[in-house]
């Protein structure tokens, strides 16, 4: 074991990161304080007056902030989810291929998605899904009437969340994927013998050598709950849909807008991040506690 | 849109300037001779006892002028020059002493968030151009420097006269009897609707006056598929646009159905007075109520776009032909150059429509956007004063050798539209009587409306006989393609808006009151809601009441008041 | 291995397969559009004629691209901004990662220092402190700014972290009976082993800075001075057009100017989509994060 001589060494090894961490990180974060003033610009932060909490009981007192919470909660977690499962499922499908040139070219090809930037994504989803576009021409073969996808509140997050997974699935896919070739092919030839199916063989081998990498996965996208997407949704929505696609950033976006509002955007942020916080300490405890896995 | 509005008036002033200092020479006659006054003062410092100070006196010692600014990043300069150095500000450097430099630059679609940040940060360059959002924040956590005194007395007269051929606009920058900003000059703006008029010749249908034309031509170019399968009765409002403008933002009527709710005397976004005398917001009065209503049928007859609020452009379909109709301003003709590209025999004609039942041509009046502003350490306000008298005045004889470009807002900095009141009209009106030979190309007035002066020297090589008719066939789009735009724009789009008598409205309020700072935003996504879901079907109109309800009991009512205080 | 070569099995693999060319043509789509679009006549897009097959197949937009000095400079401020990341990025990855994988008993202060990194990946105060912070500093318009302002990179320190976790103690306790001090086992045994994670933070850390473009809007002053991505924005992005200023408004024609617009996007992520595949080797092997055992 090492003796009290090599702390200095980490003391020394951490030193950089810290102090990076500290000009770039915690220095501005004074600027948390403007969630509890009046900021005025002429006085600065700290000489601005202090009001507490009120730009945060103006949040809740909004009728609309149950409908602009409740909204992101359901995008956000959906989108978790979503982009959790379905890379998983989508680098199992791609483990049974056994074409390497075939799975890297495949992989490489699913990443692209992640690189566009919303703006060019949203536009090509409001062509593709517009009154006369293919998709309702698909539809039209089949004898149903044409859908305003983008007006139709019900459809409206699903297509929010639909659209995120197929952009940011490849690079979770490619993690499992590198989780998945990596467990010793002899455990699957020796479950085989022992007659064990594809299906046992999937949940008892497969599935809990990449649970770790789930959980790190989920863990960490944990911290970011309560963004729901700012730049897609923003690209995307429009006034009929506000009550299933208006989310917080949105909404505060507008508030702002209207009146530069900076107490109450960083009020907003300041709410997202505990409750992100929250969330990663109670995720953190639980997987240490029942899979006696520390994720960081 | 906003900017093809200020195609015109860029070039507008731009030539006005240039041309104006072709008209003068070694400074002993200046613009200000051509005004009944006498001059206050002018190039040769003669002053006239008005004030000591020449205006237009070079500084002893460089004074240094820092300011944000926007740019385009695609615009060409004259060689390596660039928004900082180029010909326009050598030239205030040589004759003037005057060195502008730039402390942060952003492209125009970055440049609300930069000076957000200059704001917020209190980290201010000497003076940049804001919009009122900005300026009252700026005024509020009184970061401005009080000009009152600097424009008594170092404007010229000019300057003055031009603000005050502009009534009210000092006013809704003078703050507690201080001067904050210097404003700039807009014209009111009314939306016409643009109809393909070869489409009406083809049908054989005469131009649509009233809402039961507009509802027939629509519904004929429909039936009869004029733009292909999938033609479009009335495009409008795309994805992220709004259905009308408001007393916050005006979008100058570009691309959305104000017109139809004009139409049947309806003003919603502006504050109007009802028939109690009291202040009340236009969209929460019965008029609008039957404009949606009507709206809502138009819609379910499919005679506006099934995409309305979702579509991604509805410039795209204007140019692919697909429709015959939308609503917008004198310079939507701006916007129908990629159009006419496309099909050379797209004849788009403006219409002073559609009329109320009374037979009325009505509008509300857009706001103004851009206001210079100095922050309060600057120690010499006067420079900016300086500056914006040589920007309306004329220049001397050196830098017009010198120059021979037209200058932009590029190359100028704090470059705000300054002129007239009336300067689209002069400029219809006279390039007409030229290109008719009524009047002779020397006779306007080069002075006071550089622009129309371009314009009209160039009007014989883009129009044909006969000169009275603004169809596509009677253009040259070829000679002389640059201009054959902005003749376009004014002769077709701005002598219909000229000759139009327009009944305006103004908005009570301009800005926001104090409970608006704080429950605006939602009131504003209340409306938006519902007015789109009820126009689209997926609300009934009963749901019009409901929303009025809501929105006096959610703050509506405490800010109803406030604005009836400002009466 | 012994697998069952039924019809089934066959049927089974065909469709997999099928399934996954399907997805995978999904996510080029629109890359492929961008490309189209950028190879297409200017009108006919804006008359909304291109999908799939490009009209009036053009290099207009390209040869713009070469002619527009800015383009390359603000490529290569791009380029500089990686390198300089990259570098950094490694070593004060590498040296936090190795204190952070001890446990609390080997190293006391371990929790301490974790959570303040987590806290810091998730609190931070705002567009308008951080401006200022980066003033104090003398930052702005520094390459080094744009460098340095995203603060540490907290989770590839957990991803290096994990990884060195996982790595088998023996190799550790072996080095140490020799007398080695955490340095030379840093870099003479963790080092070697950790080419794949590595690579992966590489790859991040070149993604992430490549694509970066709102800091640098903030932070730069003057147009020369943008990184490749805020510079591409600036002429892409939707203006709001309510707010637009006067100039911009004269150039019309070149604002809706979307197969030049299209061809710049191309462009710019051309280096990615180059250098991606290169790393992908090792990315794919690396991120197993020790979590498999065997």
């Amino acid at each position: 074991m090492l003796n009290r001589s090599a702390y200095k060494h980490y003391y020394l090894m951490l030193l950089p990161g810290l102090v990076w961490l500290f000009f770039f990180n915690l220095l501005p974060m004074y600027g948390i304080l403007m969630a509890f003033k009046d900021f005025n610009p002429g006085l600065g932060i700290l000489k601005s007056d202090w009001i507490g909490l009120e730009n945060f009981k103006y949040m809740f007192e909004l009728d609309d902030s149950k409908q602009v919470f409740k909204n992101t909660i359901f995008i956000a977690v959906l989108k978790m989810i979503g982009n959790l499962i379905v890379p998983l499922l989508f680098a199992l499908m791609l483990n049974e291929v056994k074409n390497r040139l075939f799975t890297r070219s495949v992989q490489t090809i699913v990443y692209l998605p992640h690189f566009l930037s919303w703006v060019i994504v949203a536009g090509i989803m409001l062509d593709i899904f517009s009154y006369t576009g293919p998709i309702n021409q698909v539809l039209a073969l089949f004898g149903s009437e044409p859908i305003l996808f983008f007006a139709n509140e019900k459809l409206f997050p699903w297509l929010v969340i639909l659209s995120d997974i197929w952009k940011e699935f490849g690079f979770a896919a490619i993690i499992f994927f590198a989780a998945l070739t990596s467990i010793n092919p002899e455990m699957y030839e020796a479950a085989a013998i022992d007659g064990a199916s594809q299906f046992k063989r999937l949940t008892s081998i497969t599935l809990p050598s990449v649970l770790p990498v789930a959980i790190l996965l989920g863990t960490l996208s944990l911290g970011n709950i309560l963004n729901a997407g700012f730049d897609q949704i923003f690209n995307l929505y429009n006034p009929s849909v506000y009550s299933t696609g208006d989310i917080i950033d949105t909404w505060v976006y507008r508030a702002g807008l209207l009146d530069m509002q900076y107490g109450l955007a960083t009020a907003v942020g300041l709410l997202k991040s505990v409750v992100g916080l929250i969330l990663i300490s109670i995720s953190y405890t639980l997987a240490y506690r029942f899979a006696n896995y520390r994720i960081f | 849109m906003k900017k093809s509005f200020k195609i015109l008036a860029i070039s507008l002033v731009a030539a006005l300037s240039v041309t104006a200092c072709s008209g003068n020479n070694t400074g002993t006659t200046n613009t200000g001779a051509n005004n009944s006054n006498t001059p206050a003062a002018n190039n040769a410092g003669s002053g006239t006892g008005e004030s000591t100070v020449d205006p237009f006196a070079k500084y002893d010692e460089p004074v240094v002028v820092s300011l944000g600014r926007a740019i385009d990043p695609t615009y060409k300069y004259e060689g390596t020059d660039t928004a900082e150095d180029n010909l326009y500000t050598r030239w205030l450097k040589d004759a003037y002493n005057i060195e502008i430099k730039h402390e942060w630059e952003a492209a125009s679609s970055d440049y609300g968030q930069k000076v957000s940040l200059a704001i917020g940060s209190n980290d201010l360059p000497d003076a940049m151009l804001v919009d009122e959002t900005q300026l009252r924040q700026m005024v509020k956590a009184d970061q401005l420097a009080d000009l009152t005194e600097v424009y008594e007395k170092y404007g010229t007269e000019r300057l003055k006269q031009i603000y005050d051929s502009n009534p009210g606009l000092l006013e809704g920058v003078t703050f507690d009897g201080k001067l904050y900003a210097l404003p700039e000059t807009t014209l009111p703006s009314a939306p016409l609707t643009w109809i393909r008029k070869d489409w009406l010749d083809e049908l054989g249908l005469p131009e649509p006056k009233s809402l039961a034309d507009l509802e027939a031509v629509a519904k004929a170019f429909i039936d009869n598929k004029m733009g292909g399968e999938n033609t479009v009765g009335i495009v409008a409002t795309q994805q992220g646009g709004s259905l009308y403008s408001t007393f916050l933002s005006s979008g100058d009527h570009f691309l959305n159905l104000s017109s139809v709710f004009f139409a049947k005397d309806a003003y919603p976004g502006i504050w109007v007075t009802n028939d109690e005398g009291n202040a009340q917001y236009g969209s929460t009065t019965e008029e609008t109520r039957e404009a949606l209503a009507l709206l809502k049928d138009w819609y379910a007859n499919g005679i506006i776009d099934k995409e309305l609020g979702l579509r991604k452009s509805s410039q795209e379909l204007i140019t692919s032909g697909q429709t015959g109709i939308f609503f917008g301003p004198w310079w939507s003709g701006y916007n129908l150059m990629d159009a006419i590209k496309s099909d050379p025999e797209a004849n788009w004609r403006p219409y002073a429509a559609p009329l109320n039942d009374a037979g009325q041509f009505n509008s509300n009046q857009t706001t103004g956007s851009s206001y210079i502003v100095v922050k309060k350490s600057y120690e010499n306000p006067d420079a900016v004063i300086k500056m914006m008298n040589i920007h309306v005045n004329e220049k001397q004889e050196s830098y017009k050798t010198a120059v021979g470009k037209e200058m932009t807002s590029q190359e100028i900095p704090l470059f705000l539209i300054m002129g007239h009141g009336d300067q689209l009209e002069y400029a219809v009106k006279t390039t007409q009587k030229v290109l008719t030979g009524e009047i002779a190309l020397e006779e306007v007035d080069k002075l006071n409306y550089g622009f129309t002066y371009e314009l009209a020297s160039h009007v014989k090589n883009v129009k044909t006989e006969p000169f009275d008719n603004y169809d596509i066939q009677y253009w040259d789009q070829v000679t002389d393609a640059d201009f054959f735009q902005h003749l376009y724009a004014h002769l077709n789009g701005g002598s219909a808006f000229v000759d139009a008598d327009i009944h305006w409205v103004k908005s009570l309020a301009t800005a926001q009151t104090k409970t608006m700072q704080s429950k605006w935003s939602n009131l504003k996504k209340l409306e938006d809601e519902t007015f789109l879901k009820i126009i689209m079907g997926s609300a009934p109109l009963e749901e019009f009441d409901t929303f009025v309800e809501k929105w006096n009991q959610q703050g509506g009512d405490q800010i109803t008041e406030e604005v009836n205080e400002l009466k | 291995m012994i697998e069952e070569r039924s019809a089934i099995s066959k049927f089974y693999n065909g469709f997999n397969v099928f399934l996954i060319i399907c997805i995978t043509l999904l996510c080029i789509l629109p890359v492929w559009y961008t490309l189209v679009v950028s190879l297409s006549d200017r009108a006919a897009v804006a008359a909304g004629e291109v999908f799939f097959i490009p009209k009036g197949i053009t290099l207009a937009s390209y040869q713009t691209i070469i002619e527009d000095g800015q383009f390359f400079k603000s490529f290569f401020i791009s380029v500089q901004r990686v390198f300089y990341a990259t570098v950094i990025t490694f070593f004060v990855v590498l040296l936090m990662a190795y204190p952070l994988s001890k446990t609390s008993k080997d190293f006391r202060f371990r929790n301490v220092f974790m959570w303040l990194l987590i806290f810091c990946m998730l609190f931070n105060g705002g567009m308008v402190p951080w401006y200022m912070t980066m003033k104090s500093l003398g930052l702005i318009n520094s390459i080094w700014g744009l460098v340095l302002g995203g603060g540490l990179p907290v989770f590839n320190v957990i991803l290096v972290m994990n990884f060195f976790r996982n790595l088998p103690k023996e190799m550790e306790e072996s080095a140490l009976i020799d007398g080695a001090g955490p340095w030379r086992i840093l870099f003479g045994i963790f080092l070697p082993l950790s080419t794949p994670v590595l690579a992966t933070i590489l790859v991040f850390t070149i993604v992430g800075h490549w694509n970066e473009f709102f800091q640098a809007l903030l932070l730069m002053t003057k147009n020369e001075n943008y990184p490749l991505q805020s510079y591409i924005r600036q002429v892409t992005a939707n203006v709001d057009l309510t707010k637009l200023d006067a100039d911009s408004a004269k150039r019309l024609t070149s604002l809706s100017n979307q197969t030049l617009n299209a061809a710049k996007i191309f462009v710019s992520m051309l280096p990615l989509l180059v250098i991606y595949p290169f790393f992908q080797k090792y990315f794919v092997k690396g991120i197993t994060l020790g979590s498999v055992k065997g």
